[in-house]
C-alpha cells in the first residue's frame, strides 16, 4: 500500500515544510521585513549603485548620460595629484587623531575608574563634547582658534608668547594639527566610555592578588589591566577608523579643506566631487576607495591583533 | 435605539459637519502653488521679499506662493541634489556662475519665449543677458545684479592726510593707503584669500584690471596663468605675504570674517557688495557716517566684478509653467524690482529701476559707475570646477605653499582637463 508521503514524493515534503516553516516563523517574517527593506534601500542599493558609478562616465562634462568607463574612472583618480594628496592626508588624520584620542580616552577611564568627588560632573562634561553636533563644536572652535577675535590668541599673548593674529587654521604648518586636536577632544569621550565600562569589570581580586605579590602599579597596569583592555581597545580602534574615514562636517566648518589642500580628506574630495562639480561618478569612484581602505584598515588590524580580541570586546 | 438617539444624532451631525470643513478646506489647495527658492538671508531682505510676494498674490488670487530660503553658502549643493532626487522647486533665484551648469544638466526650462514676448531684452543692462544664456537659449531673467566697490574709513584717510581716492585711481594708490592705514591694531585691508567665492570675486577684478582673462576666444583653452594673471595672484595674496596689510587670518576668512573685522574698526579699505555695506552699518551703526565709498582701482584699465542672481523655471512635471512664468514677469517689472531691491539693498537688474530716487544714494551713484565696466564669468558648464581651482590656486599662493606661477599653472593643467572633457 502507499502511504500519502510517498504519494507526493520528497519535493513536496521539502515543500510543505518550507509552507509549516513561514506559517509557524510569519509574524517574525513580518516584523523583520521593514527593517530589512530600510537597510537595503539605505546601505546596501546607495553602495551597490556607487560601485557601479564608479565605472561609468558621463557622456560629456556634466552630462546625467552615463556610458561604461571600465577602470578609466580609477586611472585618472590615481593618476591625480590632489587624489594622492588627499589619501596621505587622510592616513595622517586617521593615525592622529586615533593616536590622541585612545591616549585621552585611557587616560580619562583610569583617572574616573577612582572614586572621587565630582567624577560625575567630569564623565559628564567630557561626554558633552563628544555628545555635541560636529558642525556645532567646530564653530565654537572656529572662534576659539580665530586669528583676531579668538580667546587663544588672548591667552597665550597674555602668557607671553607671541601669538597676537595668528591663524591656527591657516597656515599651512598648524591646520592640520589644530583640526586633529579639535577632533581628538570631540571623540575621545567615546573611547572613554568603552574604555571604563571595560574597566569596571576587571575583577579587583587579580589587582590585590599582585599588590600582595608585590607588583607595582606600573607593573599591575602592565601585565593586568592593559591586557584585560584589548578587547575593548581593539573595538575603539575600528568604530573610530571608521567613523575618521567618513568624517565630513567637523573639517567642512573648521578649514573647508584648506589652506590649499593641506586638509582635504578623502570625505571632503568626494563632497567636492559630487556635490560642488556634480561629477558624481567620480565621486563614486572616491566613494569606493574610501571603502577599500576601510576594509584594508580593519583587515590589517584584525589580523595584527587577532579576531578573537575583537570579538571578545562586543 | 440608537440611531434615533439624541446623542447619536448630535454626533451624525458633528461628523457631517467634520466632513464638510475637510471637503471646503479642498478648495483653496485647487489654487495654483508655486515653491520658489530664494537665497535672502538677512531678516530685511526676508521681510522685503514677503511684501513684494504678498503684492504679487493680491495681483494673482489664483496663485500661491510658497518660499524657501536657501543658504548662499552650499546653494548648488541643494539645488543639485533636489533636482536629481526629482524633487527641485518651480522657481528659484540662481546664481549668475552656476547658470551654464544647470542649464548644461538639462535641470532648467528654456525661456526665450517668455523673455520675446515680454519686451524684458531691452529692459536689463544688456551684459547680464550672458549668464543667463547658454547654447544659445536662454534660460533665465536677470533678476539682481552684484558688483563691488571699495568702502573705506573715510575718517582714518582724513586724520593720515591722505587724499580720498576717486575714479581712476590705481593699485598703487590702494597699496599706499593700506600701508598708512596699517598698524596700531588696524589693518589696510582684508579680503579673504581662502576657499570663499569671494576670493574669486576679488580675483576676476584684479585679472580684468591688468588686461588678463580666464579663457581663450575658443572657450576650451583657460588662460587666467598669463603674466597678467601671475601679477594679479601676486598683488592680491602680496597684501598678505608681501606688504603685511591683511591679518594672517584671511587664509581662513569668509564674507562674514571679513565684514566682522571692518564693523569692529579693525579694517581700512574692503571690496564689498551694497548688501555687504548694509551688514558692516547694521552691525556698527556708528560707522555710518565714517564711511566713503568709490569703484575700485585700476591697473592697465577699469574692470569689475559682475555677479547677481537670475530667475529660473526648473524642470518638473509638477511646474506650472503658466503661474511660474507669471511670477518672473512680476519679480523682474519695474514695480517687482525696486521697491525689494531698494529695501534689502540689492542692485537691480532693471535699467529703469535706478531713475527711481530710491537709488539715488552714494553707495548706488558708485555702483552703477562700476557696473559699466563688470565682467561676467564664462558661462560654462565647468565653471563650478574651474572656480574652485581657482580658489585653491589663491589660497595656496597666500599660505606660502607655493608661488603664484606655479598655483595658477596647476589650477590651469586641470582647468584644461575639465575643459576637454
Amino acid at each position: 500500500m502507499v502511504g500519502p508521503r510517498a504519494s507526493i514524493g520528497n519535493d513536496g515534503i521539502v515543500a510543505v515544510r518550507r509552507a509549516q516553516m513561514w506559517h509557524k516563523h510569519r509574524t517574525a517574517y513580518l516584523f523583520v521585513a521593514p527593517a530589512l527593506i530600510c537597510i537595503f534601500g539605505i546601505v546596501y542599493y546607495p553602495l551597490l549603485r556607487a560601485i557601479t558609478l564608479s565605472f561609468y562616465a558621463p557622456e560629456t562634462y556634466g552630462s546625467l548620460k552615463l556610458t561604461f568607463a571600465g577602470i578609466s574612472n580609477y586611472v585618472r583618480l590615481f593618476g591625480n595629484a590632489d587624489f594622492r594628496s588627499s589619501v596621505g592626508v587622510s592616513l595622517i588624520w586617521i593615525f592622529a587623531s586615533l593616536a590622541g584620542e585612545l591616549t585621552l580616552g585611557l587616560i580619562y577611564a583610569l583617572v574616573l575608574n577612582k572614586s572621587f568627588r565630582g567624577r560625575g560632573l567630569i564623565r559628564g562634561l567630557v561626554l558633552t563634547a563628544w555628545v555635541m553636533p560636529d558642525v556645532v563644536g567646530a564653530v565654537a572652535w572656529r572662534w576659539i582658534l580665530d586669528d583676531q577675535f579668538g580667546p587663544l590668541n588672548s591667552i597665550l599673548e597674555k602668557m607671553g608668547f607671541a601669538a597676537a593674529g595668528f591663524p591656527w587654521l591657516g597656515d599651512p604648518r598648524t591646520a592640520l594639527m589644530a583640526a586633529i586636536f579639535v577632533n581628538i577632544w570631540k571623540g575621545f569621550g567615546f573611547v572613554m566610555i568603552i574604555l571604563l565600562a571595560s574597566l569596571q569589570g576587571i575583577r579587583k581580586e587579580l589587582h590585590e592578588a599582585a599588590a600582595i605579590d608585590g607588583a607595582r602599579s606600573w607593573q599591575q597596569f602592565r601585565y593586568i589591566t592593559l591586557p584585560q583592555l584589548k578587547p575593548a581597545i581593539s573595538v575603539s580602534v575600528i568604530l573610530r577608523v571608521l567613523h575618521f574615514l567618513q568624517q565630513f562636517a567637523l573639517l567642512q566648518v573648521l578649514t573647508g579643506g584648506g589652506p590649499g589642500q593641506k586638509t582635504t580628506t578623502l570625505a571632503i574630495l568626494t563632497y567636492m566631487y559630487g556635490f560642488k562639480w556634480g561629477d558624481l561618478t567620480s565621486a563614486a569612484t572616491v566613494g569606493v576607495v574610501i571603502l577599500a581602505l576601510s576594509a584594508l584598515l580593519i583587515v590589517g588590524y584584525l589580523s595584527t591583533v587577532g579576531r578573537s580580541e575583537v570579538e571578545n570586546g562586543l | 435605539m440608537c440611531g434615533t438617539h439624541p446623542v447619536w444624532k448630535k454626533l451624525m451631525l458633528m461628523g457631517i459637519m467634520w466632513m464638510l470643513m475637510q471637503l471646503l478646506s479642498l478648495v483653496p489647495a485647487q489654487a495654483k502653488t508655486i515653491q520658489f527658492w530664494t537665497m535672502n538671508t538677512q531678516p530685511q531682505q526676508i521681510e522685503a521679499f514677503k511684501q513684494l510676494l504678498a503684492q504679487f498674490e493680491q495681483q494673482n488670487p489664483d496663485i500661491k506662493v510658497e518660499v524657501q530660503q536657501v543658504p548662499w553658502n552650499g546653494y548648488k549643493e541643494k539645488f543639485l541634489t533636489a533636482f536629481q532626487g526629482g524633487s527641485p522647486p518651480d522657481v528659484s533665484q540662481m546664481g549668475t556662475t552656476k547658470m551654464a551648469f544647470f542649464a548644461g544638466i538639462g535641470a532648467l526650462l528654456p525661456l526665450d519665449d517668455l523673455v520675446h514676448g515680454s519686451g524684458l531684452r531691452d529692459k536689463m543692462f544688456t551684459n547680464t543677458w550672458d549668464a543667463c544664456t547658454y547654447d544659445k537659449r536662454v534660460y533665465g531673467v536677470p533678476w539682481i545684479v552684484d558688483t563691488r566697490i571699495v568702502v573705506y574709513r573715510k575718517d582714518w584717510f582724513q586724520e593720515l592726510g591722505l587724499p580720498l581716492p576717486t575714479d581712476g585711481w590705481t593699485w598703487d594708490d590702494f597699496l599706499r593707503a593700506a600701508q598708512k592705514i596699517n598698524g596700531n591694531g588696524r589693518f589696510g585691508f582684508a579680503g579673504p584669500m581662502s576657499l570663499d567665492n569671494r576670493v574669486l570675486h576679488n580675483f576676476s577684478m584684479l585679472l580684468g584690471q591688468n588686461g588678463g582673462h580666464f579663457l581663450d576666444k575658443t572657450g576650451k583653452k583657460a588662460i587666467f596663468n598669463s603674466p597678467a594673471g601671475i601679477e594679479a595672484l601676486e598683488f592680491y595674496t602680496g597684501l598678505l605675504t608681501k606688504h603685511h596689510v591683511a591679518p594672517p587670518g584671511v587664509i581662513n576668512y569668509s564674507r562674514t570674517d571679513e565684514i566682522k573685522l571692518f564693523a569692529a574698526g579693525k579694517v581700512g579699505m574692503s571690496w564689498q557688495s551694497p548688501n555687504d555695506i548694509m551688514s558692516i552699518i547694521v552691525q556698527a551703526p556708528d560707522l555710518k557716517d565714517k564711511l566713503g565709498f568709490v569703484v575700485t582701482p585700476m591697473k592697465k584699465q577699469k574692470a569689475g566684478f559682475l555677479g547677481g542672481s537670475d530667475l529660473v523655471i526648473w524642470k518638473s512635471p509638477h511646474t506650472d509653467v503658466e503661474a511660474a512664468a507669471k511670477l518672473i514677469a512680476f519679480l523682474a517689472s519695474h514695480e517687482g524690482q525696486t521697491k525689494y531691491c531698494s529695501e534689502a539693498q540689492f542692485l537691480p537688474a532693471r535699467k529703469d529701476a535706478y531713475d527711481d530716487p530710491l537709488f539715488s544714494s552714494d553707495i548706488y551713484r558708485v555702483c552703477t559707475q562700476e557696473l559699466q565696466y563688470a565682467r561676467d564669468f564664462p558661462n560654462i558648464i565647468q565653471w563650478s570646477q574651474i572656480e574652485d581651482l581657482i580658489k585653491v590656486a589663491v589660497n595656496k599662493t597666500a599660505a606660502r605653499i607655493t608661488s603664484a606661477k606655479q598655483a595658477l599653472d596647476e589650477a590651469v593643467r586641470s582647468a584644461d582637463e575639465a575643459l576637454q572633457r
